[in-house]
């Protein structure tokens, strides 16, 4: 630092330039600042202080540190090269803090959360008591104030001078991530570069959702420690949010400048799921507009079915994407199945439907070629439905009401598949689905492609469009198996019964939502708005009855089926030439 | 002075800038206000808040005051938060027309001299920054860097010197010395500062000056004391980096002995050397011995690491 004569004589010494250390350009410091720590020229994360990350996130002034007194404790008098308390009073010096845990409260967008992080800046992050007990406290806080908790993570690991003390921080950490499960209190965990070791393997990865910056480095054992151990080269990439994001381990990679806005939209989301708890949420619903769902067949409009089956599949028709948009006001998709990988054949995530936070899942085709191939045409993998299935558990610890979107020609078959587990994947999301205590409304919007359709429509109330069709296997495959000739599909669609009027007499559906003359792909928000009115009135519903009622009742919807006496039956269908 | 320009500048004094910036603009207001001052103070704490407006209260007191080179500073600043360079340039070089002798407008011409590519301007200003404030640390360390990417070693070498003197902690300094002495393959040197370094950097970085004056010891083709040093590094870190330099050195220290093909071969020689050096059990494996440009990539990449550790934890 130069003294105040100096800059006198020789000018001020405040204009500070940084170098990129990806791009190596320099960056004027303030400009730095102002771009949140992002690189203007080739976005690069710079690493954060935590204090300076806390000012990016919340809401200014908002921020009330509760953990300024945390301070790391020798409980082992734990000397190597330099006494373990000369090691900590070393870094209290250089960071201006006891420890390097932190915790306290503040808000976003107007809404209360519980922060906690730990400081890289403090002996590499490392995971010690003081870090640990900040997590906890910030968990026990965030448990007794019914209000989310955000933990931000950069740390190499646990730290070795505390020993077992430092290990135990991982169950202390974790026990506590797991009351506010239990008790319906979300936490959201931010991984920044680097997060390994201890912190990744207890409370990082344990978030309800979780978010990472670009190109963070996250994992278990360091690259250089795997590559000793398996003496292979390691794939570009690896370890990084890029990566762990494809292999289904993290909900969002959000670039800095996003990240404000997505966790002030996930915490307000689960504010008005909190706020709704053992309230009438039926009046959290919005007023509606559309058609009524058609509740009687003989209200519906004969179609052949093969004709059905062309809307059905048609590329310009509408996906679970373009209806989300139009019927939710707020969408935060959330990705991954945690286990292998990210599907995107299979969408889903936090909406609001007028002032209800729901869970929205469904299949996602996409309209063109590129957008098919990359969504697999709509057939998800096994890691599709364990998304789907972890998004259903999330929306039941939330107590959250869960809106589904069936549109798929079947689930993948492939080798993968196989070896991944697709039929034990597709088991488990029916069962689970089946027995879940919360309201559930699915609808058939093109293709009910047999299981595959199935792992999302165990619902309550089981709804489909005019020009949707659901069925136990294609009518392509059924022709050529039972008709023993391919071109015999129209006939074979006509003989599986597969279309809205036959399922609602078969009671497969509870109801039809109309479509335009020529289709939901002619008019999408006349569609949609027929949709939403239907799914509100389907909630309006079941969002009074109580969890029991809700599986006691859904146990006998399915149970119903096939059962002598109970099951309606249809006669011929008329004969297609 | 009015009361209130006097308490805005307590205020931006005491690092409270969005107080600074209500008290002035209410000295503005008032009767006979000394416009000028009052808005460098606006622009002053708008610079410091991050907000766009800084630019306009400066350029204001520009107009105003034409020949004060503070006021051109600060909009070179302001504008070049903003991200526009080349007003900001313009704005420096008014500046320093007016007071040349302002070292931080001449290291902020060198390094937007930089961002444009020119490098001549750059070197012109930074040098310039360093004579007459020799305690730059943004001007030195740049100028090392300029000096090296144009391979004018021995200059930058005598700049990272005179900043790691009067700066003996500063870690980035001793990185650039050291790397600097290998490079004009003043070995010696390089161990010395290697040392330094380990001494220095102990935290969680040691290893880097280890690989440092293992580098030292490629570059002597000093094989034995290469082997012991890397032997020492596999110890403190087990890393495939430490193991392929281990590898390596042991490889050639013991080849004279019988040519080796692997390093299972090596680490038998190693034990049965019995020098104190020990065999780790995963190099009774069979691995490939790497090649010199194995290695001496290896050690690039690690110098890199660790620059890009120092650099990122000190950029904001």
């Amino acid at each position: 630092m130069s003294t105040p004569a100096e800059i006198g004589k020789a000018g001020r010494q405040t204009a500070e330039w940084r170098k990129c250390p990806a791009c190596n350009a320099y960056v004027y410091h303030k400009r730095l600042l102002r771009q949140l720590g992002v690189c203007p020229e080739c976005n690069h994360h710079f690493r954060l202080p935590l204090r300076e990350r806390l000012d990016q996130l919340l809401d200014p002034g908002s921020y009330e540190d509760l953990g300024a007194d945390l301070q790391p404790l020798d409980a082992l008098s734990f000397a190597d090269a330099k006494a373990y308390t000369d090691r900590i009073e070393r870094a209290q010096q250089a960071t201006g803090s006891l420890s390097g845990g932190v915790f306290g409260r503040g808000t976003i967008h107007g809404n209360p959360l519980c922060v906690a992080g730990i400081n890289f800046d403090f002996i590499g992050g490392s995971m010690g008591s003081a870090e640990g007990e900040a997590v906890a406290l910030g968990a026990e806080l965030a448990l007794r104030e019914r209000i989310p908790l955000l933990v931000i993570s950069a740390s190499g690991g646990a730290r070795m001078q505390e020993g077992a003390i430092s290990l135990m921080q991982m169950v202390k950490t974790s026990q506590a991530i797991g009351r506010m499960g239990e008790e319906g209190i979300p936490y959201i965990s931010l991984l920044t570069d680097p997060t390994y070791g201890g912190v990744s393997a207890s409370f990082a990865t344990l978030g309800d959702i979780l978010i990472a910056e670009p190109h963070a480095h996250i994992g278990f054992a360091g690259p250089s420690v795997i590559e000793q151990t398996i003496r292979q080269t390691l794939p570009d990439g690896f370890q990084t949010a890029e990566f762990l994001f494809d292999h289904g381990m993290l909900d969002l990679v959000e670039p800095r400048e996003n990240l404000r806005a997505v966790l002030g939209r996930i915490v307000a989301l689960h504010d008005r799921g909190e706020a709704a708890r053992g309230a009438d949420r039926t009046s959290l619903l919005p007023a509606t507009e559309g058609a009524a769902a058609v509740v009687d067949a003989d209200g519906l409009a004969p179609r052949d079915p093969w004709d059905v089956v062309q809307l059905a599949r048609l590329a310009t028709r509408p996906h679970t994407l373009d209806y989300v948009s139009v019927i939710f006001d707020e969408f935060q998709e959330l990705h991954g199945d945690r286990v292998f990988g990210e599907d995107p054949a299979i969408v889903g995530g936090l909406a609001r439907l007028g002032e209800l936070t729901v869970m929205v899942i469904g299949h996602q085709k996409g309209s063109t070629t590129t957008e098919m191939m990359e969504r697999n045409f709509g057939m998800p993998q096994p890691e599709g439905y364990r998304k789907a299935l972890r998004l259903m558990r999330y929306a039941v610890r939330f107590g959250l009401p869960i809106v589904c979107f069936v549109d798929t020609p079947g689930a993948h078959p492939g080798i993968g598949a196989e070896e991944r587990g697709q039929s034990n994947a597709i088991a488990e999301s029916i069962m689970e689905m089946s027995r879940m205590p919360v309201a559930m409304v699915t609808t058939i919007t093109g293709e009910g492609g047999s299981g595959g359709a199935l792992a999302l429509a165990a619902a309550d109330r089981v709804l489909m469009l005019e020009c949707s069709y659901y069925s136990v296997i294609s009518p392509e495959g059924c022709a050529t198996i039972l008709f023993k000739d391919a071109l015999a599909a129209p006939r074979a669609a006509a003989a599986l019964r597969m279309t809205a009027p036959d399922l609602l007499r078969l009671g497969v559906v509870d109801g039809v939502v109309p479509e335009p003359d020529d289709g939901a792909a002619s008019d999408l928000l006349v569609t949609a708005e027929n949709l939403k009115t239907a799914i509100v009135a389907s909630l309006r519903e079941l969002l009074g009855l109580s969890a029991e009622d809700l599986k006691a009742q859904r146990y006998e919807r399915f149970r119903a089926f096939g059962r002598p006496g109970s099951q309606p039956t249809l006669p011929p269908p008329e004969v297609i030439q | 002075m009015s009361e209130s320009l006097k308490h805005a500048r307590e205020l931006y004094a005491a690092g409270d800038f969005q107080s600074t910036l209500v008290a002035a603009r209410a000295a503005l207001e008032e009767d006979g206000a000394d416009r000028a001052e009052c808005l460098r103070e606006m622009g002053k704490a708008c610079l410091e808040l991050g907000l766009p407006e800084a630019v306009d209260h400066l350029q204001r007191v520009c107009e105003l005051q034409p020949d004060d080179a503070s006021a051109w500073r600060d909009l070179g600043d302001a504008l070049a938060t903003e991200g526009r360079l080349a007003e900001a340039v313009r704005a420096w070089e008014t500046g320093v027309t007016l007071r040349p002798e302002d070292s931080g407008m001449h290291v902020s011409l060198g390094h937007a001299a930089l961002a444009t590519g020119d490098t001549d301007e750059a070197m012109s200003h930074l040098k310039y920054a360093t004579q007459i404030a020799p305690r730059n640390r943004s001007a030195t360390l740049s100028l090392v860097d300029l000096y090296r990417e144009h391979e004018r070693f021995d200059d930058a070498l005598g700049v990272a010197r005179a900043v790691w003197d009067s700066a003996p902690d500063d870690v980035l300094a001793g990185m650039d010395v050291a790397e600097l002495c290998l490079a004009v393959n003043a070995l010696d040197a390089a161990q010395e500062a290697y040392e330094r370094l380990l001494k220095l950097d102990e935290e969680a970085h040691d290893i880097y000056a280890r690989y440092g004056l293992i580098d030292v010891a490629l570059r002597s083709q000093d094989w034995a004391r290469g082997s012991e040093l890397a032997a020492a590094a596999a110890r403190v870190d087990s890393s495939s980096r430490t193991s392929q330099l281990l590898t390596f050195f042991a490889d050639r220290a013991f080849s004279s002995i019988e040519p080796s093909q692997t390093s299972a071969d090596v680490g038998a020689a190693l034990v049965a050397s019995q020098s104190g050096v020990f065999a780790l059990p995963a190099l009774l494996e069979p691995q490939e011995i790497p090649s010199l440009s194995d290695v001496e990539r290896s050690l690039a990449e690690a110098r890199f690491e660790h620059r890009r550790m120092h650099v990122e934890a000190g950029a904001l």
